[in-house]
């Protein structure tokens, strides 16, 4: 038990997505203008990152993995090839199911999402949540967790960037420096900030 | 070999089976159910769930305005719409509204797409206008090259005046016209040689509708005046963009043909009052400025009027006769044409320039200009050029009314 919640944390701060391993960044940055439209994506990825994971999983250890055919007789054969493919695949048919979800029951939220909604197929950090499952070799419910935790780790960031960037408002930045500028600025704050977190893990 | 085989096969396995499972869901998320709509709380309609409100409408022979077809430019299908059924406002429709709009729940139903119950109210006028009625065209003259007068029968059981500065709209039946056929009076048969408009070619596969502004005088009792416009392709890519598909059909019709149409609208009308008015029109701008100006005349108006218009060349320029005796009837009534780019052979020696220069130019003589009333209408250029002239004069924008073809 310690193990998962130790799993969780590590997901959520200490390999943060966007702020530690820069995944997802153009999601990151052009939905956190606002802090509702940073939750509402925050939402979405832990949500996304939740349900592919493990399916993924389910997939990999089941049908591509090598030896995953034994039961059949071909112990030698290995799929795991077909892996980037098949995640694609799923993750598409999850952000898909995702969209139809919130369109029925959150039309405003959907409608915040616009065109980043179905971005959500190809962004880095839910493939990556896949990818670092199958290298790292995680279990079924470690599997879970870490989707979890790194769904949430990237909502947190996001609705940090999000609050930052809605007070930044009222500041008088240069010219040059408005809009993406200071959010670049920012997340690289933010990420030797979380930067403190792998200190932590390490002393441990 | 039973490497690729089940590879390939574990893939469309997956695939079918997340498709599959995609649409189930959508079956059971999506509603697929009609929805309830109340229009003016006397018409209660139903429709399918997912359709825009102006086809819901216009499949209910309520005949809303649409003049740019119904990509949300033009602004003429504003609808106020209460339900949740209706969604938010699109970001094309924040461009057309006013906040006050907005917070009255007016809404572009072109835009509008219905997902569940809503109510509807649409100007009363319109809910009686009913649906397109068929009219036989009096009468059909070139005026200009690319402008052609059509006076159209209106039938019995319709108005047969109207107020100036309505539109109708008139919608043109699918059809094929190969424009060397077109049978062109003398004078304009070379503008349109030289311009390469004879090789232009249109088909139109269904009815489309577009809205035109009415040209009536008050002697024009009974029938619709109508100056049309061919709207052409810009010069190099005639084989690119085709020329309109209203006006190039309008083109073709002759005297004794039937014409479907529908209306009058409009909200572009001469104010009550008693300051001076400024009229300002280009190309068929010409058509509610004409029948504002005849129908304030012929009511016996003692406001100082004065029309600006311009054309490029005298060959564009139409009813200059007609107005010219006005002028000469009525002291308090000027004409002032201007062509931008007299030819040669015009002989011209009216203004030459621009519409705003011409305009300017007379205005700053003016001794009050901020105390007059400003009616234009003409190609959506234009009206930014003079709505720049006029605020240098100093005249507030609530004193300037504009119909720039819903562009």
């Amino acid at each position: 038990m310690t193990d998962l919640w130790s799993l969780f944390l590590s997901a959520a701060f200490v390999d943060n997505m966007p702020l530690t391993l820069f995944l997802g960044l153009c999601t990151f940055l052009a939905l956190s203008k606002r802090p509702e439209s940073a939750l509402g994506l925050g939402i979405a990825m832990t949500g996304v990152l939740g349900v592919t994971v493990p399916l993924n999983w389910l997939i990999y250890r089941g049908l591509l993995a090598p030896g995953a055919w034994t039961w059949a007789g071909m112990p030698e054969l290995d799929l795991s090839y077909l892996s980037l493919i098949a995640f694609i695949g799923v993750i598409a048919a999850t952000v898909q199911l995702l969209e139809m979800l919130l369109d029925r029951f959150f039309p405003a939220v959907h409608a915040s999402f616009g065109v980043f909604l179905p971005l959500l197929t190809v962004q880095c950090a839910i493939l990556a949540g896949s990818l670092f499952m199958v290298d790292r070799s995680y279990g079924f419910s470690e599997s879970v967790v870490f989707g979890l935790g790194s769904g949430l780790g990237f909502a947190v960031a996001v609705v940090m960037l999000g609050a930052i960037r809605g007070r930044l408002a009222y500041a008088d930045l240069p010219a040059g420096l408005r809009g993406l500028g200071i959010a670049f600025i920012l997340t690289g704050l933010m990420s030797l900030g979380f930067a403190s977190f792998a200190q932590m893990a390490m002393s441990q | 070999m039973t490497e690729i085989l089940l590879g390939s096969l574990v893939i469309m396995g997956l695939v079918v089976g997340l498709a599959m499972g995609l649409l189930a869901f959508r079956s059971r998320l999506l509603p697929s159910g009609d929805i309830g709509l109340d229009v003016n709380d006397r018409m209660h309609l139903r429709a399918k769930r997912g359709v825009r409100l102006l086809d819901v409408l216009h499949g209910f022979d309520i005949p809303i305005p649409a003049a740019c077809g119904g990509k949300g430019t033009c602004g003429l299908c504003r609808v106020t719409v209460l339900g949740d059924g209706a969604g938010t406002p699109q970001a094309t429709e924040r461009g057309v509204l006013s906040p006050r709009e907005r917070r009255a729940h007016v809404r572009l139903a072109c835009q509008t797409t219905l997902s569940g119950d809503c109510a509807v109210w649409v100007p009363d006028g319109i809910l009686s206008a009913g649906s397109g009625f068929a009219c036989t065209v009096a009468s059909a003259r070139m005026l200009a090259p690319l402008i052609r007068e059509i006076v159209l029968n209106m039938p019995d059981d319709r108005l047969s005046t109207f107020r100036a500065g309505d539109f109708m709209q008139i919608t043109a039946p699918a059809y094929r016209l190969d424009f060397a056929t077109l049978e062109l009076p003398e004078p304009f048969r070379e503008p349109w040689e030289i311009a390469g408009w004879s090789e232009m070619r249109v088909s139109s596969e269904a009815a489309v509708t577009r809205a035109y502004s009415l040209a009536n005088r008050p002697e024009d009792a009974g029938t619709a005046v109508f100056n049309i416009r061919l709207a052409v392709p810009p010069p190099g890519r005639e084989t690119e963009i085709p020329p309109g598909l209203v006006s190039s059909w309008l083109f073709t019709v002759n005297p004794g043909d039937s014409v479907t149409a529908s209306g009058p609208f409009g909200d572009f009308h001469v104010r009550p009052g008693t300051r001076e008015m400024i009229f300002v029109g280009g190309g068929v701008g010409m058509a509610p400025l004409r029948a504002m100006i005849h129908q304030e005349l012929a009511g016996g108006t003692d406001r100082r009027i004065r029309y600006f218009y311009g054309a490029r060349a005298a060959a564009d320029l139409f009813y200059s006769e007609e107005f010219e005796a006005l002028a000469r009837q009525h002291k308090h009534f000027s004409w002032r044409p201007a062509l931008s780019d007299p030819a040669p052979g015009d002989r011209w020696t009216g203004a030459s320039g621009f519409i705003h220069e011409i305009l300017q130019a007379e205005m700053t003589r003016h001794a009050s200009p901020e105390e007059c009333e400003y009616y234009l209408c003409g190609p959506p250029v234009m009206i930014s050029a003079v709505l720049a002239t006029l605020q240098r004069l100093g005249v507030e924008p609530d004193a300037i009314f504009y119909d720039d073809f819903g562009a």
